[in-house]
């Protein structure tokens, strides 16, 4: 038997580790750890309600909005407080803009550098691929880091700044808008929408709104060369390395549902498991059973569950909790936020 | 005749690390403007030796970088940390190990501290703790060399990197992006000496204000027309916790994406850039008063001077300042005497 590690990953940040167990050319156990333990859990224990609002964001630097929505929405509920209509609308404006701009440094600084690595080296487009992708010396990160910092100026004037606003409050946004911020909004957005039709995308936003099956969107890509737009030469290089073939996922989907102004949102909550199902998130439970925290008696929901480390616990190899709903595992895509480390 | 083309200096090489924190200080940086960070970087003649959301490489080609720079094979110009140093439990830094490594993080930190001509603490958390310590601090999380206010940390108060200097502290959580690449700029320029830094080791560059300065509420702070809930317009000092006026940082002179400040989004300065900013004893957005008059006020300025003057300020303050402070729009504009109304 021969073991494999593999640990740290770039991009987003380094504390992951796969380990590997590898007998008669067939892998026996792999392990996926985390190595690092915060405690956030403890951390808040004993504190004043609202100053889970200093506290959450501080969770993750990537995602704070995310997070002060969260601890947000949890303390109106808890206090029976109701967002304002216009509250929902700035909140929503802020949580989105991090959503979009995790996406495009997701997109342009974590994942396209891996094209450019010396692996491809003697692949047709990997000149091309270099050029525009790798990691600091790209040309996209030339376009990419103005137009997200200018985009981000949304934040500046809606949160006050990122991450790591307090303007998101259980009672709506403590940052009210005037008409004139209101012209100032729209021109950044008219910006940065430039910015994805020129470059990201090579086309009209509607255009690619409208795409509505992987027929459409190849018939699309082939109008063009994969040079011509960012997403084009992402499509393009996904078909040559059979991308759609490797790793798919399970096919379980999770949705919180996200934004909308009174109790409907824009996006929908619900489970995709084979079929629409609806979201029980008291169905939402932690497993420990192999993360290094003290034995729980089978997988507990967070409102029940303890986070007490145990760093010597046997058989465990993770710092991550692992998330199960109704008793289900899974690789389920979704807004987690029950796995804090 | 040709000139001979001027010999380039060799670049800087930096490394970055992070542990107990939560990214958000490289987040902020990369929303670095005028110029942007590569430019920055650039124009600072800094290369990047790895920076983990930055970089290329991955596993074993950074255990590698990091091995030769601890065997002295690559110069190490600058080490800079993101996050707290995870000591727990009981000192083994075990609730931090580097992956592919099985070796507590904090060990690596050690040793290319050792190594670096400058160390730089990215965040409150490499500072001196920040957030990662708050509550009991069961992780052990301290700073480079702090343990909150106390000196100390892993490297201990009298470390000094190779250039002769301590760690140099860009506190904030996060950073402003400005904070550190000029930081790392002077750095690079050999322009960065004991005379640049304040008490606590941060760059005075930023330091030397207070978050007070250019505070848009300032008018509201000179008639102590005070805000009485989140997202009043008034001075938020009295009320709602707001620590601008002791807090050291240049938050209201330098915007935050572009045009902001946390006073500017509608709530209290937490003094983010402060050694122990994550315990303040008392709620974040609630001012701690005794008999009605807080407890902190401005350091430096004759409490008896200020209740005095803040007792007059207050009989003195004109209607339209009393009306906006209380709302969420400004409601009353000031007014032109010089305009005659018919």
């Amino acid at each position: 038997m021969t073991r494999l590690v593999v640990g740290p990953f770039n991009r987003v940040e380094g504390d992951l580790e796969v380990k590997l167990d590898i007998a008669d050319g067939r892998v026996k156990t792999a392990r996926v750890n985390s190595p690092l333990y915060r405690g956030f859990e403890r951390i808040l224990v004993g504190k004043p309600l609202a100053d889970a609002l200093v506290y959450a964001p501080r969770i993750c630097g990537i995602c704070s909005v995310s997070q002060s929505v969260a601890a947000a929405k949890a303390l109106a509920e808890a206090q029976s407080v109701v967002m304002p209509p216009n509250g929902e609308l700035a909140v929503d404006l802020v949580h989105a803009t991090e959503n979009v701009a995790d996406h495009l440094t997701h997109f342009y600084l974590f994942f396209m550098p891996d094209f450019a690595r010396d692996v491809y080296r003697d692949e047709p487009w990997h000149a091309v691929a270099h050029e525009r992708f790798a990691a600091l010396k790209g040309t996209a990160s030339q376009d990419i880091l103005p137009a997200r910092a200018q985009f981000m100026h949304l934040m500046g004037i809606l949160a006050g700044k990122w991450p790591h606003t307090l303007s998101i409050q259980p009672g709506g946004s403590t940052r009210a808008v005037s008409s004139g911020e209101i012209a100032r909004l729209a021109a950044i957005l008219s910006s940065f929408r430039r910015f994805l039709e020129w470059t990201l995308f090579g086309d009209s936003l509607e255009r690619i709104a409208s795409l509505s099956s992987a027929a459409e969107l190849e018939a699309w890509a082939s109008e063009k060369r994969p040079e011509s737009s960012d997403f084009r030469l992402f499509l393009s290089l996904s078909e040559k390395l059979g991308l759609n073939r490797i790793g798919p996922s399970s096919g379980k989907f999770m949705s919180f549902g996200a934004y909308g102004v009174g109790g409907r949102p824009l996006f929908a909550r619900g489970v995709f498991d084979g079929a629409i199902e609806a979201l029980d998130s008291l169905a939402i439970a932690e497993d420990v059973s192999h993360a290094w925290y003290k034995a729980s008696e089978g997988a507990m929901p967070p409102l029940a569950g303890e986070t007490q480390p145990d760093v010597e616990r046997a058989d465990a190899y993770s710092w991550c909790k692992a998330p199960r709903l109704g008793g289900r595992s899974g690789r389920w895509r979704g807004n987690w936020s029950t796995s804090i480390r | 005749m040709t000139r001979p083309l001027p010999e380039r200096r060799r670049p800087l090489r930096l490394f970055w690390m992070q542990s107990g924190g939560c990214g958000g200080c490289t987040l902020s940086l990369i929303g670095a403007e005028g110029p942007d960070l590569l430019a920055t970087f650039e124009a600072a003649n800094i290369e990047v030796l790895w920076h983990p959301s930055l970089s290329e490489q991955s596993g074993r080609a950074v255990i590698d970088i990091m091995e030769r720079i601890i065997a002295g094979e690559e110069t190490l110009d600058i080490l800079c940390l993101e996050g707290s140093v995870m000591r727990g439990p009981n000192g083994t830094g075990r609730f931090h190990m580097m992956a592919g490594t099985d070796r507590p993080v904090m060990d690596w930190i050690s040793d290319l501290a050792a190594k670096a001509g400058h160390v730089v603490a990215v965040g409150s958390c490499a500072a001196y703790g920040g957030i990662t310590a708050a509550g009991a601090n069961e992780v052990e999380a301290c700073g480079l060399s702090y343990d909150g206010q106390k000196e100390g940390g892993l490297l201990g108060a009298d470390f000094r990197s190779q250039s002769g200097m301590p760690v140099i502290n860009v506190a904030g959580c996060p950073i402003h992006p400005g904070w550190l690449t000029e930081t790392l700029h002077m750095i690079a320029a050999g322009r960065f000496g004991a005379s640049e830094i304040d008490e606590w080791e941060r760059p005075l560059s930023y330091t030397m204000h207070l978050v007070h300065h250019g505070c848009a509420r300032n008018e509201f702070y000179e008639f102590k027309a005070s805000a009485e809930k989140l997202c009043d317009l008034g001075c938020m000092m009295e009320n709602l916790g707001c620590k601008g006026t002791q807090a050291r940082a240049d938050c209201n002179m330098r915007a935050w994406n572009g045009s902001g400040s946390c006073l500017d989004g509608g709530y209290p300065c937490i003094n983010c850039t402060a050694p122990g900013f994550e315990e303040p004893g008392h709620a974040f957005t609630l001012t701690p008063k005794i008999s009605g008059i807080p407890v902190g006020l401005p350091t430096d300025m004759p409490k008896a001077w200020f209740v005095a003057l803040a007792s007059l300020s207050k009989a003195a303050t004109p209607p339209r300042l009393k009306e906006n402070a209380v709302a969420d729009h400004l409601t009353r504009p000031p007014a032109d005497r010089q305009k005659k109304t018919r």
